[in-house]
This record gives structure tokens, sequence and C-alpha cells, in this order.
């Protein structure tokens, strides 16, 4: 795991700028009851100013995982085995918490998963943001400008300003996600983390809320991670794209490569699986199987139980992610045979 | 493509057929032989869960403390008629009616050494009598007796052994206990599952009873009963059980009834034909019977102090129960006298106190593992 | 949020008719109740039959009922059998106040420490402290009330010599003065709820303040403050003396009774907190960089609280509980003890009176703790 190789991996995609923050070779793991789970298989990417990233794959794949790792909210029984996550150079994994919390939301905020939840029944909205601005920039904000930055806020996310002092049971589900955006934007943080932003919201409002967090990253220039399971969804909004499975990594390289070109029999499966309301109806090619149990993962490569490509030598090694072109990488060893979703026949 | 309904896998428990035209089995042998293996796989579910959860509760050492104390009580429980049988003589032993007497040898003397002292208090007692000179030696008894090799708790004021009415009251304790859980149990499951199956009146009503039920203080009714009836332990029981948590688990219950009520499995009962009662009673309760025994517990561990208060203050009509022993040291007055007459006072409320205090911490520690939203990861 | 309260009145005041006449015909499937008044020697058996016109005994069922309710309302109970002549509704007010005193100091200051200390021990959970001092609650939950009373007054009146391990009042001290004992007490039962609300006040006032420092000093300072008052207002009045004596008989029972319901409040309080802490809204907290202790108490604690009022009130059968058993112990003359004795001695009108009032008193609370219940939780203001 040599730091130059992963830089180049990580940097697949093409940004010219110095990265802002970069993981690089994190492996944790949950000690459970019943074992280790390994949570996160020396997962490496990077992510400059005022891009995006998208973390795409099945439920339990590790995508969270690396969210909260990225905050530093790992539960209790996480062990970091190795990697470290640096922001601006400075390594986030060792940090103490009282350190950490400054950064917490300062520079990195999460839009959580299931808006629903996220806001505490007993307090109004603006109580809970005022609460993040309180922290941070406590001594210099009064409660008057504090008002003033919740009702800007509330405008760049599409809602109301004089609904900053209502409960959270007030409002409808799409109004708490754009409130809960609001929210992560308050301190100014460098880069938000979008988990699942879309999941339980109709598909009307899901392409709002996208639309809008687009745009607001473009007006304000910070970085995202988008983590999704819609593959199709995110690889409109990212720059760039990363498939994880089974705790790493599969391929990562800017979006439309990915998307158009994949390079991994994954990416391939996620996009031939489902159809698309653009285009001609193809036939679906479903992945068999089921997602490997974390506990006990199968040797060599992870996907090698349900790839249609795989071989003896994938039940043994396990290939690492390599460099395919400058905005592509993918940890196979038949990257080269992986068919052109477009090949799939056209029904009609 | 048909299958005979014997080999058809059919929602868990139910059995809406069993007509003789479908599938050729005048006797219905094949259909038993279809049930019983049933019941096999159920049993083999059940055990296999039973032993999940005993890992699961084992986990939590608060449970387990408290299944240990309960089960020291119901050794002694059960321990009692077989010493009665064996090793202890009725005459001496037995809690109510035994008499056991220290003999001792007392020598009238000139001076009183301790008066606070109940041997030498007797003796002053015996320079009064007139037909006794100084320097003889009488024979007296000396009640309540502490502990000895014969009486390993000592005697009460009347003469009865401590240890045989501490082991007899756990028989109480156990048996009214049982009768408190059994109908709160019954009671409140009843009216939770039949209010969330039947809904509208027929829930309002019941949680109207429940709330009844909720509000009552339950001591201070049976205070009140006991005014105007004789309790003995079944009634007691059965009201206790009634009035203490009939309420709040019936509110618990028809809530979670609610949730087991809209699963798939009760609608396709229904359409095979089974009437409202029976969709109630073979599917509903089943569901809600884990967290139905939860609170049992609590019952239980609430009729045990129940009982003692009530019988302390001599309102029950019981021959020997813990709280029974409380109300003859304090009525012959040795309460007050705390440490010096230890045995009369500490074993009975003691005793009251852990096993309460048992059944109180196996509910909590079975909460842990009945409730999800209490585990841990 | 008028209306659900209306509803909540509405309930408790149908449960209390249906207590109401419940007790009617427990009594009357019983017999006649007048029987005990007929062996009774202190009662002429004049009285017995005057007790029988009044209770309507001659007269078919559906008119007692009427009788008895009406009587009710009017707040006409009957007379007292053992303590005849005296009216019931007249020993139930001069005893009744006493024990709403007791409930009343017990329960408030139960809830704070429960409170304070149950999300403190939630937080710490699976480690050895949390399991100890969940046992410890458990223990005094389910204590034997008698035994624990006997235990408090062997240490405290008998070891320590502290407190008086019996009684209202110390007669001598009483015999002869200017006040009757019930006035006494009802000031100072006035004064102290006074003091409570002050203290509630002062404590509402303090979290205005923006920095936990000046918090805790306002808070605390405000408190020394208002008890400050209390204590020199009390020593200026007459009555100081008589007030005194009547708190030093007091603080045994009520110690003991905040004791007992406190393990109550506690593990109700580990047990909302434990539910809470999974909530999505805990992970947020602390991702904006909230302190762990910011989020226990701010968030999970305050959120909890809800429950942990909503469920008082099983808690507070079993104070109700456990003031008859301290009333009775401690020989301190409440309406537990009253009832106790009715009970013992087949004083029918005073059972029943003591039952009603002792439920309504419940009641009461109940609709009291509903509407706290309303005031923190939002979602039940629309």
């Amino acid at each position: 795991m040599t730091t130059t190789a992963t830089t180049t991996t990580a940097q697949a995609g093409g940004q010219r700028s110095s990265p802002l923050l970069e993981v690089d070779g994190l492996t944790v793991r949950y000690e459970t009851l019943r074992g280790d789970v390994r949570a996160i298989e020396d997962v490496s990417f990077t992510l400059g100013d005022g891009e995006s990233l998208g973390l795409v794959g099945e439920s339990g794949c590790g995508k969270s995982s690396v969210a909260l790792a990225l905050l530093g909210l790992m539960p209790k029984n996480a062990r970091v085995d190795g990697g470290e996550i640096r922001l601006e150079g400075q390594d986030l994994l060792r940090l103490p918490e009282s350190q950490m919390r400054k950064h917490r939301w300062n520079d990195i905020a999460m839009v959580f998963q299931g808006a629903m939840n996220a806001w505490n029944p007993v307090y109004t909205i603006f109580t809970q943001i005022e609460e993040a601005l309180t922290i941070h920039k406590g001594g210099s904000m009064t409660r008057s400008e504090a008002r003033r930055r919740v009702g800007d806020l509330f405008e760049l996310v599409g809602l109301d300003p004089q609904m900053m002092d209502r409960y959270p049971h007030e409002f409808s589900g799409g109004m708490r996600q754009r409130a809960v955006i609001a929210m992560a934007l308050s301190c100014e943080p460098r880069v938000i983390i979008a988990d699942e932003p879309t999941t339980a919201l109709d598909v009307i409002v899901q392409d709002r809320i996208l639309r809008q967090l687009k745009r607001i990253q473009a007006e304000l220039g910070m970085s995202i991670i988008y983590i999704s399971h819609d593959i199709a969804v995110i690889a409109e909004v990212a720059d760039r794209l990363a498939v994880m499975y089974a705790g790493g990594i599969a391929e990562i390289g800017a979006s439309q490569t990915v998307f158009g070109h994949p390079r991994h029999p994954y990416s391939w499966s996620l996009l031939t699986s489902t159809p698309s309301i653009k285009g001609p109806l193809r036939t679906l090619a479903p992945l068999a199987g089921e997602p490997p149990d974390l506990h006990d993962p199968p040797p060599g490569c992870p996907f090698h139980p349900r790839c249609p490509l795989a071989t003896d030598r994938c039940a043994e090694d396990k290939p690492p992610l390599e460099l395919l072109s400058s905005d592509q990488a993918s940890a196979c060893w038949y990257s080269d045979q992986v068919p052109d979703p477009r090949e799939q026949e056209v029904l009609r | 493509m048909t299958t005979s309904p014997q080999r058809t896998a059919s929602p868990a428990g139910t059995d809406p057929t069993g007509s003789p035209q479908d599938g050729g089995d005048p006797t219905g042998q094949r259909l038993a032989t279809g049930r019983r293996q049933r019941l096999a796989n159920r049993v083999r579910v059940l055990r296999a869960s039973f032993r999940e959860n005993w890992a699961l509760f084992k986990r939590n050492r608060i449970g387990v403390v408290g299944l240990v104390v309960i089960a020291i009580f119901a050794i002694m429980a059960i321990l009692h008629p077989i010493l009665m049988d064996t090793v202890w003589e009725p005459e001496r032993y037995h809690p109510v009616v035994g008499y056991s007497a220290q003999e001792v040898e007392l020598t009238v003397v000139e001076e009183i050494e301790n008066p606070g002292e109940e041997i030498d208090l007797q003796r002053a007692q015996l320079r009064h009598d007139p037909t006794i000179q100084e320097g003889e030696t009488v024979e007296d008894t000396v009640q309540p007796a502490p502990p000895s090799l014969d009486h390993p708790l000592g005697t009460d004021p009347l003469g009865r052994d401590v240890l045989s009415q501490l082991m007899l009251g756990a028989q109480t304790a156990f048996g009214m206990g049982a009768v408190a859980a059994l109908t709160t149990v019954i009671v409140a499951t009843f009216i939770g599952s039949v209010a969330a199956y039947f809904r509208g009146w027929v829930d309002t009503v019941s949680m109207r009873a429940a709330d009844f039920f909720l509000l009552l203080p339950p001591i201070p009714f049976l205070i009140f009963l006991s005014a105007i009836y004789d309790l003995n332990m079944v009634t007691l029981g059965l009201v206790f059980g009634l009035v203490s948590g009939a309420g709040s688990t019936a509110i618990v219950l028809k809530s979670q009834a609610l949730t087991v009520a809209v699963k798939p499995f009760i609608d396709s009962a229904r359409v095979a034909g089974a009437s409202g009662m029976q969709v109630v009673l073979r599917h509903v309760v089943p569901n809600v019977l884990p967290l139905t025994f939860l609170y049992m517990m609590f019952t239980v561990s609430g009729a045990i102090s129940a009982e003692a208060i009530l019988s302390t203050f001599g309102l029950i009509d019981l021959p020997m129960s813990w709280g029974i022993m409380i109300q003859t040291a304090n009525d012959a007055g040795y309460i007050l006298r705390g440490v010096e007459y230890w045995w009369l006072l500490f074993p009975a409320g003691l005793a009251v106190t852990f096993l309460s205090f048992a059944f109180y911490l196996f509910g909590r520690g079975m909460d842990e593992v009945v409730n999800p939203r209490l585990r841990q990861r | 949020m008028a209306k659900r309260l209306l509803s909540r009145l509405g309930q408790l005041v149908f449960v209390l008719w249906l207590l109401v006449t419940v007790m009617f015909f427990v009594v009357n499937i019983a017999g006649d109740p007048t029987q005990q008044m007929a062996m009774d020697p202190n009662v002429p058996p004049e009285a017995r039959e005057l007790q029988i016109a009044r209770l309507g005994l001659d007269q078919p069922l559906h008119i007692q009922y009427w009788t008895y309710l009406t009587g009710l309302l009017q707040g006409d109970m009957g007379v007292s059998f053992h303590l005849y002549p005296r009216e019931v509704s007249d020993i139930i007010v001069e005893r009744l106040p006493r024990t709403f005193g007791l409930l009343l100091i017990a329960t408030v200051v139960s809830i704070i420490a429960g409170f304070a200390v149950g999300k403190r021990v939630a937080w710490l959970r699976g480690t050895r402290r949390e399991h100890g001092a969940t046992i410890i609650a458990v223990f005094l939950l389910t204590v034997f009330p008698v035994w624990a009373a006997l235990v408090m007054i062997w240490i405290f009146a008998f070891e320590l010599d502290w407190f008086p391990s019996r009684g209202f009042i110390t007669t001598a001290l009483w015999r002869g003065g200017p006040y009757a004992a019930n006035e006494v007490f009802i000031a100072l039962l006035l004064s102290i709820t006074a003091l409570m609300l002050a203290g509630f006040a002062v404590f509402l006032l303090s979290r205005r303040f923006d920095a936990p420092w000046m918090r805790t000093v306002g808070g605390l300072g405000g408190l020394a403050l208002v008890i400050g008052v209390f204590l020199l207002g009390w020593s200026a009045t007459p009555m100081a003396e008589y007030a005194a004596n009547i708190a030093y008989h007091t603080v045994l029972p009520t110690l003991t009774l905040t004791l007992l319901s406190f393990g109550g409040t506690m593990l109700l309080t580990r047990t909302a907190m434990m539910e809470t802490m999974q909530e999505d809204f805990v992970l947020t907290a602390r991702a904006k960089g909230l302190s762990e202790r910011a989020v226990r108490d701010k968030h999970v604690a305050r959120t909890a609280l809800n429950p942990v009022v909503a469920s008082f009130l099983i808690s507070l059968v079993t104070v109700i509980t456990g003031s008859i058993v301290f009333e009775q112990v401690f020989s301190w003359p409440g309406m537990g003890l009253t009832l106790l004795n009715a009970a013992t001695e087949g004083d029918v009108p005073l059972a029943i009176g003591g039952i009603i009032s002792l439920g309504f008193l419940f009641m009461i609370v109940h609709f009291l703790l509903d509407l706290v219940y309303s005031a923190l939780d939002p979602r039940l203001r629309t």
C-alpha cells in the first residue's frame, strides 16, 4: 500500500488542485458479539476544493461507515486497523476528542439520511441550528446575528424564514430535508457529506433537492461527498464516482466514464440490473446472490462468488485498485473484459 | 397444479379446512401427522430461540441475580414440606401450631445484674413469686428464643420456629404471586388483544376500563376492601392482580397487539374462515405473550410486597406468612427493640424485600431481551 | 391543547365517579354496614337508627345510590362509626392536607433527585457503576416499606437520636399554647409550596444565562436566597417554635418516603434515557460538535423527561402506598393512617371517605402532571 500508488489511483478522475481531504488506506473493523466485522477495507480517495464525489454501493458496503469515520463518530466498538484521514494535511483519526469536536460541523458537516429523525422534537428548528452556531462561532455571534444567518440559510435552501421558530413536526418531509441542509451549511464547512439525501422522498422532491445541492455547491464552492445506493442519480450530480463493495472500493473515476464505460463487473451489474427511463429498454441482467457476510468475507476478490467473469485466480488473489487511465481505476483482474452496458440487447 | 391441503404450508397455527372432501382422507389421519409435524417444528424453533434469548439474558447480570434469588426461595418453599415430613417433628416445628421451648434453669438471686436482659427480667419476676425461695433453681422457658442449633433462626414470641415459618411463608408468597400474576396476565391480555383486534367502541370501552385500573392505587383499595370483607390468599391475589397490573399492562399489550394485528397472516387466517375470537386467541395472543410474561414479573413483585404490608397491619386472614411474622412480633412489642431481637424482624422483612426485589430484577433483565429498543449492539 | 386537557379532566371525573360507584356496590354486597355499629359499645342505638335513616339503608338500592351520590357532592359522607360523633368530612379536612404535604415534598424531591441521578447513570450504561446504581434503585423500589421504616427509625431515632420516632407534635409543648396544630401545619404547607414555586422560578430564570458557569452560580445563588427568605420569614413569626416542632416530627417520614420513591424515578429515567439514546437526533447532535455532557443533558435527558413525567403516575402509586405505611409506623396522623385505622375497626363510612379522598388526591396530582406533560412536549400543544 504505497502512498504514490494510492494517491494516483485516488486521484483518478483528474482533479487538478491539491486535495482538501485525503483518505489513505483506511481500514476499520467493528468488534461484535459474533466476531469482527470488516467494515472498511483499505479505502483511499481524495477530494479537492469544490469537487463532488459519489460513494455508491449496496447496503452494508461500508459507505456510511466511511462517512462516520470522516466525522469521527464511529461507534464504540470500532477499531481502526490502519490508514489516515487528512484534512488539509492534519490526520483526523488520531486527534483527541476535544480537538475533533472543533472540526465537526465547522469543517465537515453532514446531511443525514432520513432527515425526519435528525431533529429533536422538543426544540424549534432555529434553536437547533443556533446550537451549532453557538458552539463554533460562539463569541462572535449574538442572537440577532444568528437569527439573520438562519434566515439567510433558509432562503438559500428555499424555505420561508418565518418557519424557523416552528417545531420539526410542523414541517413536511421535504421541508425537513431542506432544513437539514440549511443546518449543515450553517458553519460554512469545507466539506459536506450528504448521506442518502434522497431516500424516502418522492421523485420530484428528490430532483429538486439534488438540484439545490448542486446549485449551493457551485455558489459556495464547497466540496460534497454524496452517499447513495442509486448509482444513476449520483452519476448525474457528482464529478467523480466511487463504487464500493464489501468495504472496499471496486471502481473509482470520473462519473461519466464510470457510468458509461464501467471497468468492474460489479459496477456493470449495478448499471444493467435496473432499467433506465431514458433510452431504449434493454435486457436486464439481475445480480444473483447476496453481498458477503462481513464477519467472514470470502478469500480473494470479495465479489468473485457473484461475478460472471470470475476465475480461480479471483478466489485466491485479491486484485488491487489499478489505474486504468487518467480518469478511471478498477480493482479487477479482468477489467478489460467488462462489457459495454450499451451492448445489452435492446428489447424495444 | 393442485396440492393436497395436508402438504400445504399453512399459516402458523391455522387449520381452516380439514373437511373430508379435499384430499381424500376420510379418517383425518394424515392431517394429524401434519399437525404433529408442525408441532415438532414449533418446538424446535422455540428451543432455538430460547437458547438465543438465554444467551442474551445472561449477558445482563441483573436478571440472572434475580433468577438466582428466586430459585433460592423456591427451594425453600419446596423444601419445607419435605423437612416437615422427615427431619422436623411437627409438634415442635410446625410454623403455626408448633411449640418449642428452650428450657432454662433460673436461679433466683439476690441482685439483678442486667435488667435489660430477658433472662434477668424473668429472674426479677420470679423474685416476686412468693412460692419460690432464694437460691432455688426453677425451670422456665424463654420466648422468643435466640438462634440455636435446634432452631437456626430462633423462635418467635409464641414459641414457633422462625425458620419453619420463613419457609412456609415462601410458599404463601409464591402462591399469592402466582394468583396475582395470572389474573393480571389473563385480564390484561384479553383486554389488550380484544381492543387491538376489534377496535371501535370495544377499544374505547376497554381503554376506559384500563384507565380505571391504572388510576386506582391498589393498596389503599385493598385496605378498604379488608374493612368489609375477609381477605384470604386467593381473593387477595385476584384483587391485587386486577387492580395493580391490569391497567398499565393492558395498555402496553394493546399497542403491542396492534403491531401484530396488521400482520398479513392474520388476514389470511380470516380469509380461511377463522372467526374473530379464534384469530385473537391463536395469533394475537402468542405474539403478545413474551411482553406479558415480563409484566407478570413486576406484578408478582408488587403482590409479595402488598401481601406483606397488609398482613403486617393485620388485615388478612392467613395463618402464616412473612407479614404475619412481623405482625406477631409487633403485637408482642418486640419490634422496636430492633437489633436485640433481630431474628424476629430481619428474616421476614429481608425475605419480603429480597424476593420482591428478585422478581423485579428478573423482570428488568427480561426487559432487555424482550424490548428491542433497549438492546445494546 | 385546551381541548385535550378538558377531555382529560372529563376522563378523571368519570373515573372518580366509577370509583365511587364501585365502592358503593362493594359495600352493599357485603351486607349491612351498620352491623359494626350495633356491636360497638361507644355507639348508642339511636345513632345506629339515625345512620340507617341517613344512609337510607331501609330504602331500595337505586334511591340509596342517589342519596349517596348527592350526599357526596355536598360533602356529606356520614358520621364515623368509631370516632363518633365526628363527621367523616370533618376528619378528612383535618387529615388530608397532611398527607398531601407529605406526598408533595416526597414527589418533588424524588423527581428532581431521581432524574438527575438517572440521567447520569443511563449515560454510563454497561459499566459497573451503572449496574450498582440500578441495583440500589431497584432495592429502594422493592424494599419492604415496613422494614425500611423500622430501620430508619432505628438509625435516626435510636442510634443517632436526631429525630423522634413517632408522632406529629410533642404534645407537652403545645398544651395550653395559642395555636391549633392544624393551623400551623397549613401555614407551613403553604409556605413550603411557595418556596418550591419560587425555587422552580429561579431554576427557569437561571437557564436564560448563556454561560454555563453563570447558570450554576445564578441558580444556586437564587436558591440560597429563596431559602434564606423562607427561613428568615418563619423565624420572625410567633408560630416559629411550633412550626419547627411539626417539621421536626415530619422529617423522618418524609425522608423515608422520598428515599423509596427516588428509586422508582431513577429507574424510569434510566429506561427512558436508554430508549432515547438510540434516536437519530443524538447522532446529529454529536455531529454538530456538542460535548458529551451537552448531548446528554440538552438532547437526551430533555427528551426523555417526557416519558418520565408520563410514567410518573405509576410511581405515584408507590408513593401513596408508602405514605400509608409510613404514617402507620411513624404514627403520623395523616389520611393514610386514618384509612388504615378505619379499616381495622370496621368503620365503614370513614373507610369510604378515606378511599375517596385519597383517590381524589391521586387524581388531582395526575391532572397536574398531565399539565406539566403538555407543557413539556410541543407535539401536544397544537
